[in-house]
């Protein structure tokens, strides 16, 4: 018979047909999204207005950056989402056990990511690559800044060898070489002396000449003429004295550089100090620009010298860094504190969004220490999950940007 | 929690998400993408335009099935589209609107690839 009673109508739900957690989190997600896509926006748009021939964008390597680890960080990044999202199901499914060591491997490989970007951070560090502390346009009043921290950097190599990878014989041997070029200086300051010695009579007696001239009875521009004649005389002498003294110093300074190229012939590790010492000999006949070439080189076939940074007409043999790439020696890197700025912005807010994350697993881990981890945790779970995956496309966007392309 | 939901709560799919199955293949379609790009920037010469496609639309491709499949929003897209939409245009939006003023007014400035370098400083 039909009922006249009307059917209890089904429980209506306010809003949205959703728990009101996830909505709370999709909106927190979606104010995530406004502030990633600000920064990565502002990044985008500052990296396409840069002149990009003359005045390049940072290229990874010069600013210390290896590919391979953000890839490995993002191949972390997706393991843990993955397994955040099995142990969704697998509470779901009622398994706590298995929800709880998904969870716990969720929570380590977000420690692998942090460590991992620990170590990127440290060879950022160690290199003075930081906002505001990069070198960037050497003709301004950075020119001197750069060349008085370069000067200390290469004091630091030079008075410490063993800290830069020689071993015990190459420290003798290199401290041999430092007293030979000290009695090689010697020789060639008495040399000079010596060669100076010549204009000792040529000066006397243009002097006396002069003396003369201003007893004798010419006219003052007779006079004035003839003492030019005789400075000119004086003068072309002072220019051979000179020539001479060039080429004797250029012979001891070639002495030098030949015992300098068998001390590292003979020892290797020594190198690096050897080559570090020869560009600090040259350092006060160099323009900041010309010391940068020295640290980066100028073969054609080098790809991280820019445009900017050439001098036309100077060219070096080997770069400092061409040859040991590891040295802790400064250079300019045009646009550097800009990709500094970005880089340490856009990877420091999304580390800090990893460890809130992690912060949040190690509640739930200590819920299920306590052994009152349930079912009614799932929710928990998904939205947990939902904010770990956000924070894993964010680094799906960040790592091509960053470091590919 | 005290949410109207009762007996009868709404046809939630939340928590009957796809099979482990499922899961497993995306993660496989994640680190095939990755291992592309990698290899993409490694293989193409610097600052290659199709290189620079490639590996953006594959960061897209790996953002979408994140999204899809780990976030479930291909079972509840049509409840939460309206939140992520115009976000996501106006996170663009936000992009072409300083475009003008920080991109192409300083495009004219450009030397081009031939010309000699200004002498700047010796």
């Amino acid at each position: 018979m039909a009922h006249a009673v009307l059917e209890e109508p089904k429980t209506v739900h306010m809003g949205l047909p959703l728990p009101n957690g996830k909505v709370a989190m999709w909106l927190f997600l979606v104010t995530e999204i406004m502030f990633f896509t600000g920064m990565i926006g502002t990044y985008i748009i500052l990296r396409n207005g840069t002149p990009s021939w003359l005045y390049p964008w940072p290229t990874p390597h010069d600013v210390y950056l290896a590919e391979w680890m953000g890839a490995v960080n993002t191949f972390v990044l997706i393991c843990s989402s993955l397994t955040v999202v099995l142990a969704h199901h697998a509470l779901h499914k009622h398994n706590v056990k298995r929800a709880t060591q998904l969870m716990a491997l969720t929570l380590a490989l977000g420690c692998v990511f942090l460590v991992i970007k620990g170590f990127e951070y440290q060879a950022k560090f160690s290199h003075g690559i930081l906002p505001g502390r990069i070198f960037e346009r050497l003709d301004g009043p950075d020119g001197p800044r750069f060349s008085n921290h370069v000067r200390d950097q290469l004091k630091e190599i030079v008075d410490e060898p063993e800290k830069h990878g020689a071993d015990g014989n190459a420290v003798n041997a290199w401290k041999g070489f430092l007293g030979e070029v000290a009695a090689l200086k010697t020789k060639s300051d008495a040399a000079k002396k010596e060669i100076e010695k010549e204009l000792d009579a040529p000066k006397k007696a243009a002097e006396a000449e002069i003396d003369k001239l201003k007893d004798s009875k010419a006219s003052a521009a007779d006079k004035q003429s003839a003492r030019d004649k005789v400075e000119e005389k004086l003068r072309q002498q002072y220019v051979a004295v000179e020539k001479k003294v060039e080429s004797s110093e250029a012979k001891f300074a070639a002495d030098i550089e030949a015992k300098r190229k068998d001390l590292k012939k003979a020892n290797p590790s020594i190198a690096a100090v050897a080559d570090s010492w020869a560009v600090q000999q040259k350092l006060p006949n160099l323009t900041p620009k010309k010391l940068n070439l020295e640290i980066v080189g100028t073969k054609k076939s080098n790809p991280h010298i820019k445009p900017c940074d050439r001098v036309p007409g100077y060219e070096v043999e080997e770069g400092l860094l061409e040859a040991h790439p590891d040295l802790h020696v400064s250079h300019a890197i045009s646009f550097g504190n800009m990709w500094a700025s970005c880089y340490f912005a856009m990877t420091g807010f999304h580390a800090i969004h990893v460890l809130g994350g992690l912060v949040v697993f190690v509640i739930i881990l200590v819920i299920a220490a306590r052994g009152r981890l349930g079912v009614q945790h799932e929710r928990m779970l998904e939205l947990t999950g939902l904010y770990w995956h956000f924070v894993d496309v964010v680094w799906i966007f960040l790592f091509p940007l960053l470091y590919l392309v | 929690m005290t949410e109207p939901q009762a007996a009868t709560a709404p046809a939630e799919e939340h928590g009957h998400g796809p099979p482990v199955r499922i899961y497993l293949l995306v993660f496989g379609a994640l680190c095939f993408c990755t291992a592309v790009s990698f290899v993409v920037n490694t293989t193409f010469p610097l600052h290659s335009p199709s290189a620079l496609g490639i590996i953006l639309g594959v960061a897209v491709i790996k953002a979408v099935l994140v999204g899809m499949f780990f976030m479930h929003l291909k079972y509840e897209w049509s409840k939460l589209y309206f939140l992520i939409v115009p976000v996501a245009i106006l996170g663009v939006m936000m992009m072409i609107v300083l475009m003008p003023d920080i991109v192409v007014a300083w495009q004219g400035d450009r030397p081009s690839e031939n010309e000699e370098p200004p002498i700047v400083a010796k």
